[in-house]
């Protein structure tokens, strides 16, 4: 498998890291250094130049690549060269595009240019915080198979109703929801049914939606939803957030430092409150009533103003932060603090488009479909589908010699997400997920041992 | 939204309210009255205490709060002023209808000067002297001597200054807050004192010296006499309180400027100039205009006091200008608009938006002749922001909006538009008298009960420059969110 990434900055990096052990990685990137200093970390090859330098493109091989990615800075940049590799005969490829202006147009545009996927940074960031807003007490929310299924991330109180239970008798609780990860301290634990519950924990569960929001209901979170929220920076992320959240009954204000910024944004939703001042004074903060918020979600560009402005929210009693934080580096620093999802939409379009490589690779039998990785990259989640080859098939999942670190957490069948126990079977045409510790899977098969 | 600490600040205010009615009790006191009068405020004095007990401090309320908190605080303690402030008037049954008494009483406090009473010289003499004492408060700010008097208000004060001063911006004299009012009051105290000192040289009797000290220095504009200034037909006093109109109708910062400062410094302020030449040809106009009813030399007397009186919006009247020709009576509303200078104790638009306002729709004709044309529009020596001149307009059209809804409300009790046009303007602006039915030798009394009200809440929007009133009766700003 070929992939050919078109822009070295920290998408591009994150890819090649993430792509660089099961395919032939090749990075194009104008500025020598930054190459250089990626191809002494990362086991990848390099072409310093121009995307859209048709001889480039030729001599680096496009014609017979499987994946072409392009995720520099600049939209025209990404756009041009995915023309062109796809004219040059790329099998599949994958533009990243930021301006609502661009991304909209070459939504419609795209396919017949030969561009098969755009990813938006912003606008999946955009997407993450919705789901958040709707999980509030969630540390963090991901859906599966459109919204079939979702895994909150929940902490663990010392009065909680959940600490010391065990996962057997939370089972027998939660009929339809599974703990799947139990992060304790530093360490990361995939439980069987015997593990234990204990306050400090983040625990992710996963199920169906609507059994989610009973779990959070009876966990003692009052609102199932956020009523209102405080956004502070009116950037593209801003901007996308806005126009998702339009239908709902939200009350919702921004406070943008950039005037002509602000101004777009109250031009372009009338009803959000937009105010012009720094969000990062504490004294700003306080006179629009940052205590009074459900939420507040710092989307500045400055990761560290973001941090702060979040801790401060906590301390000021505010039950649901969303922090930005775009270098990955920082948030190493964030785990004691635990009381912010984080957001990081760079590591979110990365994942997306690794997840979307992967399943490229895998076409045919039994696959990854999906990939998500969670507790700061430490566990990976994997949706295969079942293929007829399959040495999983015809045995229940209490007599499979699965590996440890690894759990099955759910089944789809036939549009239907399943949890199951040991005695279910495997069946030709399901779609398996499962988590894990482990890395590099790429079979349904290799989780057996 | 701090709602405790505008309870807080409330109470206090009430507390402050119950003091300062002690000095009309002192006067039913000393002159005798009938224990109607005397338990009529003492009632007062007790409703207040009693009501300021109700929110008690929280220990842990946080003292700061923001503009909202400030517009409310300035916006409700007028309204429940003006309310309590009533209670003398309705409770000795002087003036039996409380909507009577509370648009008395928000005329007072507002210094506007306008009545519904019939015969002013039936009410007894505390009844007076509390309805002239209101004007001495209202005209410097009630909120305003609260920070000059109570310690701990100071923090966020300047939020209630700001919304409580009139003039587009609010400049200190000092650095700290608390003496900034300190000093304001001492300076308004004594130059009443100073007009008192003049008017009983003047031959007035002390009594009648206090009430017409107090009319001017709030440029309020209430008389104990039916007939106004014009009762007693002196040129000297005439004279008194025509200058010391003008004096209170100039802003205090000047004043404390020429005590203590470079004296030359008050004659390049551009607003003083402006409010002088305004008042110099008003008076030279009318002067002429009225010459051939009173003769030169009469004319420019009479003309002299009505414009001073009506620009500086206290509305004293030495004789009835309602019945000058039209030209003068049409430059009396002129300046009943324009107002005096701000941070002064009078009401109206103000000289310096006035200036601003003119400044700025001349230089669209310049730049309408010469598009590209860069122009910086000056006042007071300096170039004013795009911003400043866009809020200046706003406030332009906010209050043309209020006004017309006014002249709208007044026309279902009046049937010309002389009338109805200047009730408006009077109560809005804080002058006092109007022109056709409602001019000197009238007064409010055929209004209904709710254009009472409406005008009652019209002179308080008017004194606080509009936007405290109307963020008050807005439900949104009351929402914890904002």
């Amino acid at each position: 498998m070929k992939v050919i990434i078109v822009g070295g900055g920290k998408v591009g990096e994150l890819l090649a890291k993430d792509l660089s052990d099961e395919a032939d990685v090749l990075l194009i990137e104008e500025q020598p250094e930054i190459l250089e200093n990626l191809i002494d970390e990362v086991d990848i090859t390099g072409f310093v130049g121009s995307g859209s330098s048709y001889p480039l493109l030729k001599e680096a091989g496009v014609a017979t690549c499987d994946v072409f990615i392009a995720v520099t800075q600049m939209d025209e940049l990404n756009l041009i060269s995915g023309i062109m590799a796809s004219k040059l005969g790329a099998k599949y490829t994958i533009c990243r595009v930021r301006t609502p202006e661009n991304y909209n147009s070459f939504s419609y545009l795209g396919e017949s240019l030969g561009i098969h996927k755009l990813i938006n940074p912003e606008l999946e960031a955009a997407k993450k915080i919705v789901t958040e807003l709707e999980f509030p007490f969630a540390l963090n929310v991901d859906s599966y198979e459109n919204n079939l299924v979702n895994m909150v991330k929940v902490s663990i109180d010392a009065d909680s109703s959940l600490a010391g239970l065990n996962l057997h008798s939370f089972r027998q609780i939660y009929k339809s929801l599974l703990v799947c990860i139990i992060e304790r301290g530093r360490e990361v634990i995939i439980p069987r049914g015997d593990g234990v519950i204990k306050p400090g924990d983040h625990i992710h569960v996963t199920g169906r939606p609507e059994d989610l929001e009973k779990f959070y209901n009876s966990v003692g979170a009052k609102h199932s939803r956020v009523g209102s929220c405080l956004i502070i920076g009116g950037g593209r992320i801003t901007h996308y957030l806005l126009s998702m959240l339009r239908q709902t009954k939200m009350k919702i204000k921004v406070i943008e430092k950039d005037k002509g910024n602000a101004e777009l944004l109250a031009g372009d939703f009338p009803w959000v409150t937009v105010i012009n001042a720094d969000g990062s004074e504490k004294e700003i903060l306080d006179r629009e009533g940052i205590s009074n918020y459900e939420a507040v979600v710092s989307l500045t560009g400055m990761d560290e103003e973001n941090i702060i402005i979040s801790m401060y929210a906590s301390k000021s009693g505010v039950k649901k932060n969303i922090t930005k934080v775009n270098r990955t580096a920082i948030i190493n620093y964030l785990g004691d603090i635990g009381l912010m999802s984080i957001i990081t939409p760079k590591r979110i379009i990365a994942n997306r488009i690794t997840r979307f490589v992967r399943a490229i690779e895998n076409s045919k039998g039994s696959n990854v479909e999906a990939l998500y990785k969670l507790s700061e990259d430490r566990v990976e989640s994997l949706q295969f589908g079942v293929g007829s080859g399959c040495r999983v098939l015809g045995k229940a999942i209490k007599d499979l010699p699965i590996k440890d670190s690894l759990l099955i957490v759910y089944i789809i069948r036939d549009g239907v997400a399943i949890f199951p126990t040991g005695d279910d079977f495997i069946k030709e045409g399901d779609k398996v997920i499962v988590i894990t510790t482990r890395e590099g899977f790429s079979d349904l098969d290799d989780i057996l041992a | 939204m701090n709602y405790g600490i505008i309870g807080y600040v409330l109470v206090r205010l009430l507390r402050l309210e119950a003091g300062l009615l002690s000095l009309p009790l002192l006067v039913a006191l000393i002159y005798q009255e009938s224990w109607v009068n005397i338990g009529a405020f003492g009632l007062s004095i007790v409703l207040l205490l009693l009501v300021s007990l109700f929110p008690r401090k929280n220990k842990n309320q946080s003292m700061t709060f923001y503009m909202r908190e400030a517009f409310i605080i300035v916006g409700l303690s007028w309204i429940l002023l003006s309310f309590f402030g009533s209670l003398p008037f309705y409770l000795s049954g002087e003036i039996p209808s409380l909507v009577d008494a509370f648009f008395e009483t928000s005329s007072g406090f507002t210094t506007t000067g306008s009545s519904i009473l019939v015969d002013v010289e039936a009410l007894s003499k505390s009844m007076l002297f509390w309805r002239s004492f209101t004007h001495m408060i209202g005209g410097m700010g009630i909120l305003i001597f609260a920070l000059a008097v109570l310690p701990k208000m100071a923090s966020d004060g300047v939020r209630v200054a700001k919304a409580e001063v009139p003039g587009p911006s609010f400049g200190k004299l000092v650095s700290k807050l608390s003496l900034n009012a300190k000093i304001l009051y001492i300076m308004y105290i004594a130059m009443t004192g100073v007009v008192v000192v003049f008017l009983l040289l003047g031959g007035m009797s002390l009594f009648d010296a206090l009430i017409h000290a107090f009319g001017a220095a709030g440029t309020g504009g209430f008389s104990n006499k039916v007939l106004s200034v014009g009762f007693y037909n002196s040129r000297y006093i005439e004279a008194v309180l025509g200058i010391s109109m003008l004096i209170f109708g100039m802003n205090f910062n000047l004043h404390y400027i020429f005590l203590f400062g470079n004296k030359r410094e008050i004659l390049k302020n551009e607003e003083l100039k402006w409010y002088l030449v305004i008042v110099f040809l008003a008076i030279i106009f009318i002067g002429l205009n009225i010459k051939s009813v009173y003769g030169l030399g009469q004319g420019l007397r009479h003309s002299f006091f009505a414009v001073s009186s009506v620009i500086t919006t206290t509305g004293y009247a030495t004789v009835d200008f309602a019945k000058w020709p039209l030209f003068s009576r049409l430059i009396i509303m002129v300046l009943m608009v324009v107002g005096g200078c701000a941070g002064s104790t009078s009401g109206g638009l103000k000289v310096s938006r006035v200036v601003v306002l003119v400044k700025s729709g001349l230089s669209q004709i310049i730049k309408s002749r010469q598009p590209g044309r860069v122009q910086n529009i000056s006042y007071e020596g300096e170039g004013l922001s795009e911003g400043k001149i866009i809020s200046i307009q706003n406030y332009f059209m906010l209050y043309m909006l209020v006004l017309t809804v006014l002249i709208l409300l007044l026309s279902f009790n009046y049937s010309d538009l002389e009338t109805a046009i200047s009730g408006a303007l009077t109560a809005f602006n804080n002058i006092g008298p109007g022109l056709g039915q409602l001019g000197p030798s009238s007064n409010f009394s055929s209004l209904s009960d709710f254009n009472k009200l409406v005008m009652s809440l019209a002179m308080i929007a008017g004194r606080l420059e509009i936007l405290p009133i109307i963020v008050v009766f807005m439900p949104s700003s009351w929402k914890k969110l904002l």
